[in-house]
């Protein structure tokens, strides 16, 4: 069955990687557990496009149809191409909460003192040029206040006072926030809107990997919201490291290896050391963020069209082995709950963008 | 560790730096708000001129109707007032009638004459002892009509009343005042004033006569 909007259509994800585009539409049942109805990915292939979508509506107590074997992707192609739109098209009617593709917007991570959100949005406009690299004509950024802190005198003891960022000993009783600011060259925020808009979709949000990440993992992991944790993203040619605290991203870094780098040969495995001491790098620097703030679980969330089972699994071994941390696959873990009803064919792992874009339907902005 | 919470997400579907090209989600609502009153209002608007325009037809409805009912109240009223009026001057001609009849303690009929007693007509001593009706027909005698039986005294006896008054001191006074109450009498009208002497003594007869019962004048008697 093929997607279609109903009466009362619901919130449909969008989400670009690379060459390949993905959709789902996920409902929320009635016990408060999402079901994700329609889905589907359609890649750009060497010239010609494959897709596999469009998984059989089941039943609300059915079993689902496990999808077709995914094809060969080739890595590079052009964004909202013709292809792309062809999605776009699919999803008339429907409201769409998208996402950039992760190289065409800038992340940056900032942390202030407590302050009211006009005061956040004051502090942001004045000092957006810092954060972003990109002419000031020529961007468009916009921001999330994505965690707030209260006054916690344990880690200021624990922690050497100068570690800390900036200001964070001036007020002993003042909170902090942790502002996520992202920007887009203007070009391509206007393509992006004119390409959407040509097709009729009815846009609700366009936000970043990241964000939508951190949701998908939230809402998939369970009704504990208060968890800390890490989740590293597979895409086809990037990766995306999120760090979660309570339930709230703390700190996201991309790295440059994706699924497509990680060949089980020589050369897979000298970037899989680089993506490694990535990694590293950016748990450090979370640690120095953080002030110490303990990561125990390493979800692997696989990305990409053709998630391959053994790639994932060698993955999950490796780093396993060097990580001095539990590495489970999200897939496994969604598994274990039952908040979720995923699809169970192989393409499930890779919803997690779309579902994580379209729980912002049901979950509203603040989350 | 408190529970975080994203307090505000990016959504460059409107971004913070392009805000002046969208309005904000307050704007939006305070403007979905009004449109949503004032087409409420536009809705509502021809269901209200409706409740005037009917309101206002109601006021002439009532307004005719109670025309009408005016109209019909006179129209009604009108053959009442008409009959009060009729039965006014009736009642004003019974009345005459009866104030003269009471007047009447007796009716005698003497020899050729219908006499009808009557008493205290006249002040100051004055009594007026009788009428003395004289009928066109003589033939009547010895027949005496008592006072309760004047309605049967036939018409054509009713067409001439004389007065006969006996006393002893009848003067030109007491024929002053006899003749003005007679005057004043709608029933009768006094058409000639003369002096008769009854068998008692002195008497006078005025002759009157009934209205629309012709010209019927009194003749001057004597005892």
């Amino acid at each position: 069955m093929t997607i279609m909007p109903g009466s009362n259509p619901r919130p449909v994800g969008f989400s670009i990687e690379g060459n390949v585009v993905k959709y789902a539409e996920v409902h929320s049942l009635s016990d408060g557990r999402l079901r994700i109805g329609a889905w589907g990915t359609r890649s750009f292939v060497g010239g010609s496009e494959k897709m596999m979508e469009d998984l059989p509506e089941k039943e609300e107590n059915g079993t689902d149809v496990e999808a077709p074997p995914a094809p060969d992707i080739e890595l590079g192609g052009p964004l909202l191409q013709p292809w792309t739109v062809g999605i776009l098209r699919k999803l008339k009617r429907f409201p769409v909460f998208a996402s950039f593709a992760d190289s065409d917007v800038l992340v940056k991570f900032i942390t202030l003192p407590e302050l009211s959100e006009q005061e956040v949005a004051r502090m942001v406009e004045l000092r957006h040029r810092e954060y972003l690299p990109l002419p000031n004509a020529q961007i468009v950024y916009d921001f999330s206040v994505v965690r707030f802190t209260p006054y916690q005198p344990a880690y200021e003891e624990s922690e050497d006072a100068s570690a800390g960022p900036a200001g964070r000993g001036g007020s002993d009783e003042e909170g902090e926030l942790r502002v996520m600011v992202a920007g887009a060259e203007r070009g391509t925020y206007l393509m992006y809107r004119e390409a959407i808009a040509q097709e009729g979709v009815i846009l609700r949000s366009l936000e970043t990997n990241q964000s939508a990440l951190t949701r998908a993992c939230n809402a998939l992991l369970g009704p504990d919201q208060s968890r800390t944790y890490a989740a590293l993203y597979l895409s086809e040619s990037y990766s995306i490291v999120n760090f979660v605290v309570e339930g709230g991203l703390y700190y996201s870094r991309q790295l440059e290896q994706g699924l497509s780098a990680l060949t089980p040969d020589e050369a897979g495995n000298r970037r899989a050391e680089r993506m490694l001491r990535e990694l590293y790098r950016s748990v450090d620097f979370f640690s120095v963020e953080s002030r110490g703030i303990p990561i125990e679980t390493l979800y692997l969330v696989n990305g990409g069209a053709s998630p391959d089972a053994g790639t994932s699994q060698r993955i999950q071994q490796f780093l396993a082995e060097r990580l001095a941390v539990d590495v489970r696959t999200l897939h496994q873990a969604v598994s274990e709950g039952d908040s979720v009803a995923l699809p169970q064919g192989t393409l499930a792992g890779t919803l997690a963008l779309p579902i994580g874009l379209a729980l912002r339907g049901h979950q509203g902005d603040g989350i | 560790m408190a529970r975080a919470q994203m307090i505000r997400a990016a959504n460059f579907a409107h971004p913070y730096s392009e805000r002046h090209e969208f309005y904000s989600p307050r704007t939006v609502k305070m403007l979905v708000g009004i449109s949503g009153l004032v087409v409420f209002l536009l809705v509502l608007l021809p269901f209200y001129l409706q409740y005037l325009e009917r309101a206002a037809l109601r006021d002439q409805i009532d307004a005719i109707e109670l025309t009408r009912a005016s109209q019909l109240r006179a129209e009604q009223a009108e053959p009442v007032i008409a009959q009060k009026d009729t039965l006014d001057s009736l009642r004003q001609t019974l009345n005459a009638r009866v104030d003269l009849y009471t007047l009447v303690e007796s009716v005698e009929y003497r020899m050729d004459r219908l006499v009808l007693h009557v008493s205290d007509l006249v002040p100051d001593g004055v009594v007026l002892t009788s009428l003395d009706v004289r009928p066109p027909q003589q033939r009547q005698g010895g027949r005496v009509i008592r006072a309760d039986e004047t309605r049967d005294v036939p018409e054509e006896l009713q067409s001439t009343l004389i007065i006969a008054l006996n006393g002893t001191a009848l003067n030109s006074e007491v024929l002053r005042e006899l003749r003005e109450a007679l005057e004043e009498s709608p029933v009768f009208a006094l058409v000639e004033q003369s002096v008769s002497v009854l068998e008692e003594g002195l008497s006078f007869t005025l002759n009157a006569r009934l209205p629309g019962s012709g010209a019927s004048l009194g003749e001057e008697r004597a005892p």
